[in-house]
């Protein structure tokens, strides 16, 4: 080995995950390069200190929390034993608790409203929406190789879709099965938010997309 | 003696058959195997011990609720970092969509004598505000190798990553780290 060693090559040589014959020339060239051994010493120290963080015991009242939700969680729900599962974890605070229930509130009469509106809508088609670089993940293939496209159904019955890199669900009927997760951003945060819903076509009703586990829905401004 | 991976195996499958067959204690037991697990994973992404116990809870709710589609492909611990990690991560995203980048708070355990708290909290202080400082990416592989001791094809399934890719994931995340500790420790009085 003519050259210095990568950082990748010292990285994984440290963590025993070479080939025999990689690991014997990393060995070899670090033996007989004052840089690397340097490189090699200053990485080893940092796994060190990294390892030597000690680990702390989840706080033992967690364990109890945990199970009483799972106890809620087991048994067939209706909507009064969901909302005492919900509100139960912040110990009763009444603030809390008549807070939380304006928002539920709040969140039961959009959902509702939006349903309405949804069975008002007779048009279905579907668009194509190239996401500009500036969105795609890290890991997504680079511009110009295959890239999975954006796919959105502005429906009637049907759930506008987002479909893009193989880590975001393209969901079908009414989106996620786990309702709780889902987020509506309003106008103009969502555009703050997500700078590509400009470029939709005039005319959408509403994006649902899934990010990590979250379902994210927008809608359009009442301006349109 | 250690078990091999597949009488582990079967001790996870046999665990998820009685949990799904009404055995109540069984998810009790999948706690207890897991929580040190979960609530370190995400005490190291959240950044301070009252979001990680609140992460927790809502992971294990997740694990719960999804427990009866874990097919036994995988180790049921590979399984669960894969649950908790994208819940974190979502979190995560969440967090800085909003800007609610909150300073870290001192990862302080308050069952330790304050003299142990103080020579462990340097260290734990430092790596975590270090590891907040590190992209998303980079965190979770370095979390899971040096403070979860996971093997590079271990955390490539729960990443869904390739090898490779973990590979220089975790060298550029000590690259960083590395940079930001030692730029710590100069600027540290004697």
């Amino acid at each position: 080995m003519t050259t210095h060693a990568s950082t990748d090559l010292l990285s994984a040589y440290l963590d025993g995950e070479l080939s025999a014959d990689d690991s014997q020339r990393i060995a070899e060239h670090v033996a007989d390069c004052p840089a690397c051994r340097a490189d090699l010493a200053s990485l080893r120290r940092v796994i060190d200190r990294l390892r030597r963080v000690e680990r702390a015991a989840p706080p033992p009242v967690l364990a109890q929390h945990v199970q009483r939700r799972v106890a809620l969680e087991g048994r067939p729900q209706g909507l009064v034993d969901r909302l005492e599962n919900r509100l139960g974890r912040f110990g009763g605070d009444s603030s809390i608790l008549s807070m939380l229930g304006v928002i539920l509130a709040l969140l039961l009469f959009i959902y509702l409203f939006s349903v309405g509106v949804e069975r008002e809508r007779g048009r279905s088609e579907t668009v194509i929406v190239p996401v500009p670089d500036a969105y795609w993940p890290e890991d997504a293939p680079a511009a110009g190789a295959e890239r999975p496209t954006t796919r959105s159904h502005l429906a009637g019955e049907r759930t506008f879709h987002w479909s893009s890199d193989r880590r975001w669900v393209e969901q079908t009927g009414k989106g996620l099965t786990d309702r709780e997760a889902s987020q509506e951003l309003l106008w103009p945060d969502a555009l703050a938010a997500y700078p590509w819903l400009a470029e939709l076509p005039s005319g959408w009703r509403e994006v649902r997309f899934v990010e990590g586990d979250q379902q994210i829905v927008v809608r359009p401004s009442p301006a349109g | 003696m250690t078990a091999s991976t597949a009488e582990l195996r079967d001790l996870d499958f046999e665990l998820v058959e009685r949990h799904l067959h009404g055995d109540e204690t069984a998810f009790e037991e999948l706690y207890e195997q897991h929580a040190d697990m979960v609530y370190n994973l995400s005490l190291r992404m959240a950044g301070n011990p009252e979001q990680a116990a609140d992460w927790t809870q809502e992971i294990f709710l997740r694990i719960f609720r999804h427990l009866s589609k874990f097919r036994g492909g995988a180790r049921l611990s590979t399984w669960i970092y894969r649950i908790a990690l994208n819940y974190c991560n979502g979190r995560l995203q969440r967090r800085r969509r909003n800007h609610d980048d909150r300073p870290l708070e001192r990862l302080v355990d308050p069952r330790r004598s304050p003299e142990a708290n103080a020579a462990a909290s340097d260290t734990g202080r430092q790596v975590a505000e270090a590891l907040e400082a590190l992209p998303r990416r980079y965190r979770e592989a370095v979390v899971l190798r040096d403070l979860e001791g996971l093997a590079y094809s271990e955390i490539a399934e729960i990443t869904g990553s390739r090898i490779g890719t973990v590979r220089s994931r975790i060298a550029r995340g000590r690259d960083r780290l590395r940079k930001l500790l030692e730029t710590d420790t100069a600027e540290t009085p004697a």
